[in-house]
């Protein structure tokens, strides 16, 4: 349970791509902090390109706690039945 | 002289970088490249790594309270948990939607999120971390709902001279919120934080009420479903027009 468990994990997601691209750096975290700085940089303001460090101890873990970048694009109308259209 | 962390930068200097990006960020989306010219490179330059490295002294204060975390939810299990570091430009937007805000103040530049299966083990959470940790702040989004709907418990905790964020959810408070942060992320409108149409939100506040009320066990009435319909009938042009556009852009 040390702070050294978490594993590093860089998400990048571009809007008109679909799936995110996940960078693994197990758990070296001042190369994950280095690669943060870098992409940033690539991508610096890039519209529809989201990057984001995240840290947990697996990568099934990230994608339950961060699913937005992992789960298809779908709606809240699986909870109800909307009107018909 | 001996700044945040042991480093030799002191917080003013933290503060002025972040509000020199925050003004450079604002003209450069106006004027492109002519930014450049109103402000002097070096300064950009050397306030950027100013930022970076404000950042990055978040990092270990992060993960000790990442793991104090995950050893509070193994009694609350199963619950995970994860953290994250902001980017750079997202901390930026924040001090340009709020010109007061000093970096150094920033509550959220480092965050841990969890998911617990229910209020009752969020509350134990809670209760716990407020016995074991320095907490500057809590919010409670469950009992004080934000009016777009957002609901879960905020934690400021402050280690060393860093300050970081936690979120406690429920399930269904985290479908929810990654459904928005989804839609915001699609249709490029900062829906998180409160933009876009208000019809769009209407239907939200209501889902978002809707899963309350599934969660603590109760179901809605027929008036409350009619409402929720006819919220989803209005927004849903926005919801679905909107992403045409951009996809078109």
């Amino acid at each position: 349970m040390s702070p050294n468990d978490i594993k590093h994990f860089l998400v990048i997601y571009d809007v008109t791509r679909g799936p995110a691209i996940v960078e693994e750096f197990g758990n070296d975290y001042e190369a994950a902090l280095a690669a943060y700085t870098e992409r940033e940089h690539e991508y610096r303001d890039r519209d529809g390109v989201d990057i984001v460090l995240l840290g947990a101890e697996s990568l099934e873990i990230i994608k339950k706690t961060h699913s937005s970048y992992f789960e298809p694009v779908d709606g809240f109308e699986r909870f109800f039945e909307p009107a018909a259209s | 002289m001996s700044g945040p962390e042991g480093t030799n930068i002191s917080k003013g200097e933290v503060n002025r970088a972040g509000r020199l990006w925050a003004e450079f960020l604002v003209r450069w989306r106006e004027v492109g490249n002519g930014a450049l010219e109103e402000f002097d490179t070096r300064d950009i330059v050397e306030a950027d790594g100013l930022i970076a490295l404000w950042r990055s002294l978040h990092a270990r204060p992060l993960s000790i309270v990442g793991a104090n975390l995950r050893y509070y939810l193994r009694e609350q299990a199963p619950s995970i948990t994860a953290q994250r570091l902001k980017r750079h430009t997202t901390i930026v937007d924040k001090l340009i939607r709020e010109p007061r805000m000093n970096l150094t103040q920033m509550a959220d530049i480092g965050g841990c999120r969890a998911i617990l299966p229910d209020q009752e083990k969020v509350d134990a959470v809670t209760r716990r971390v407020k016995t074991n940790w320095t907490i500057v702040r809590t919010r409670d989004y469950v009992r004080e709902p934000k009016p777009s709907g957002y609901r879960a418990v905020h934690h400021i905790v402050r280690r060393k001279d860093c300050l970081i964020e936690v979120q406690l959810r429920t399930p269904m408070q985290d479908i929810w919120a990654n459904q928005v942060e989804r839609d915001s992320r699609r249709l490029g409108i900062g829906l998180k934080s409160g933009l876009g149409s208000e019809l769009v939100h209407a239907y939200y506040a209501q889902m978002s009420d809707l899963f309350a009320l599934r969660e603590a066990g109760s179901e809605a009435n027929p008036e409350f479903m009619q409402r929720l319909r006819d919220h989803h009938q209005a927004a849903r042009p926005y919801l679905e027009g909107e992403g045409e556009r951009r996809r078109q852009r």
